[in-house]
């Protein structure tokens, strides 16, 4: 019985020391994932000349979704389309807004740059916000050092020309 | 007692006669809130004194102009736009004038001028050249038609006469580039609207009114009387102003700049060439679609010919379809650029000089 005991006490501990030295190395691995991400992020910064892989599923999703579609163009009235809708307007803002907090935070234009591509290659935004994109990317790569890869199929030759209107 | 209601009605009379305003030479009437004149006589002062700008041939031969300055800005829309009334205006009853006997110009009218709407966003205005629509109305009805604008009786024997309507919708807080109604945004912002009613005071025969067409299929417009064919139409007009007048901006923000910038694609998306905005592959989908219907149909008449009498209209239908597809594929490959329209107004109308108008603008100044 007091064997029993005893064996008892040790497979505890040795089961206590396990789970311990596991949630450590769980830790570690942690601190490791961010110590790698950090590089990563460090890495991208500085291979500003190797364009970096876009993923649809990053930041600013929320205000991509946002932006007017051609669809809510065709909901308005007659009177609502004769100048500028006002979901344009408040698309650009939206646009806008992206950009000038960009400018203002260096670290911010990456994921911008990212939004604009998005935004430009979405064919369900309304081609005048779109337009307002592709320039906002034809002027930025230069001035941010960013470079990026668009997805030519998706830009008509009436969506360039619109952009290049901007210069 | 007599003396007294003698005063009430004189000094009644007395505020009415001058609550009209005249600036710059342009009449704006009583029936436009004080906010807003102030707010529009200082659009046209900032219109004014636009410095020398540097701007590319495209825009010099929209507006048939060599020189790019406040001067000759402002002598453009004066030319164009001689009298203002506000949006609780009424264009009926006694303000209403007719008059028989006047001989319009025997040019045509343009087609669909009667089933496009007026400028205005929900229930109110923004912006109307009524000039445009008294005289296309009159020509129409064979009847000279004008206001009565205070006590001046102004016909329209031509659309230079240069009537324009403005409403809350020029001034509606949802509409401006940001919130302060007198920045340099805004302001950019509304004259972009009065060049594009200025513009609809030009033009003759089919094309008097500049009058908006029909957005074609494919456009996200389509159906809308919203879009035209021209390069120096309204939205044309309206594009280039906006794009100057931004680039001589000195307080506009990031956001400011965005959003003017979504006004000119929005207005230059609506400058449309061509009657669809197909692309090839579509079309090709299409014609590769339909030639498989009209073989079917000729392959089936061959083998039952008791069947043609039920479906020959639907092998017709789609012949139809199959052509309107080739003719749009067709017009898809030849290169179209948009038609440059004579904008010399017709009818009756006089045109100021640079010189005038500046002193007229200079007189108000100096006030």
């Amino acid at each position: 019985m007091k064997k029993k005991r005893i064996f008892l006490y040790v497979f505890s501990a040795f089961g206590l020391a396990f789970s311990i030295i596991m949630m450590g190395q769980e830790e570690i691995l942690i601190e490791k994932i961010k110590t790698q991400s950090s590089a990563l992020k460090i890495i991208s910064s500085r291979r500003e000349q190797t364009p970096f892989q876009i993923s649809k599923e990053d930041n600013l999703n929320t205000e991509l979704v946002s932006l007017p579609r051609v669809s809510d163009l065709k909901n308005l009235n007659e009177h609502e389309i004769h100048h500028t809708p006002e979901i344009i307007l408040k698309g650009a803002s939206v646009v806008g807004r992206i950009h000038n907090n960009a400018e203002q935070l260096p670290s911010k234009r990456h994921e911008a740059m990212l939004f604009f591509k998005n935004c430009l290659e979405d064919e369900n935004i309304a081609i005048a916000i779109r337009a307002v994109c592709l320039n906002k990317v034809y002027t930025l790569i230069p001035k941010w050092r960013i470079p990026i890869l668009i997805e030519e199929d998706k830009i008509s030759l009436e969506l360039k020309e619109l952009a290049k209107e901007l210069f | 007692m007599k003396k007294i209601i003698g005063l009430v009605l004189f000094l009644t009379l007395s505020s009415h006669i001058s609550a009209k305003e005249n600036f710059g030479g342009i009449y704006l009437d009583s029936s436009i809130p004080k906010v807003q004149i102030q707010t529009l006589k200082e659009d046209f002062i900032y219109l004014y004194n636009t410095p020398e700008t540097e701007v590319d041939s495209e825009f010099k031969t929209v507006f048939e102009l060599t020189d790019v300055n406040g001067a000759e800005l402002y002598n453009w829309v004066f030319n164009r736009v001689r009298y203002i009334v506000g949006q609780d205006y009424k264009r009926t009853g006694r303000n209403l004038l007719k008059k028989k006997g006047h001989v319009f110009p025997s040019t045509p009218l343009p087609d669909g001028v009667f089933e496009k709407g007026f400028h205005t966003y929900g229930a109110v205005i923004i912006m109307s050249n009524l000039g445009a629509e008294l005289y296309l109305t009159g020509k129409n009805e064979n009847i000279l038609k004008g206001l009565r604008l205070n006590r001046e009786e102004v016909y329209v024997p031509s659309p230079r006469t240069g009537i324009v309507q403005v409403g809350e919708g020029l001034f509606l807080e949802r509409l401006l580039v940001n919130k302060e109604q007198n920045s340099e945004a805004n302001k950019i912002k509304r004259l972009g609207t009065i060049f594009h009613e200025a513009r609809h005071s030009d033009g003759n025969a089919e094309h008097v009114g500049f009058i908006h067409n029909v957005c074609p299929t494919g456009h996200a417009l389509s159906g809308f009387y919203a879009c035209e064919s021209s390069r120096n139409g309204s939205y044309s007009l309206e594009a280039h102003a906006l794009k100057m007048l931004l680039t001589n901006c000195h307080t506009c923000s990031i956001e400011d700049q965005t959003k003017l910038s979504a006004s000119i694609t929005d207005s230059l998306s609506r400058v449309v060439v061509r009657s669809h905005l197909k692309t090839e592959e579509k079309l090709l989908e299409e014609i590769e679609a339909f030639q498989r219907v009209v073989e079917f149909y000729e392959n089936l008449f061959k083998t039952n010919p008791d069947m043609k009498k039920d479906y020959e209209s639907e092998l017709i239908k789609f012949q139809g379809q199959l052509s309107e597809s080739e003719a749009q594929l067709v017009e898809l490959r030849t290169p179209k650029i948009p038609k440059f329209l004579d904008p010399m107004p017709e009818g009756h109308f006089y045109e100021v000089l640079v010189e005038d108008s500046s002193e007229l603008m200079e007189a108000s100044l100096s006030r």
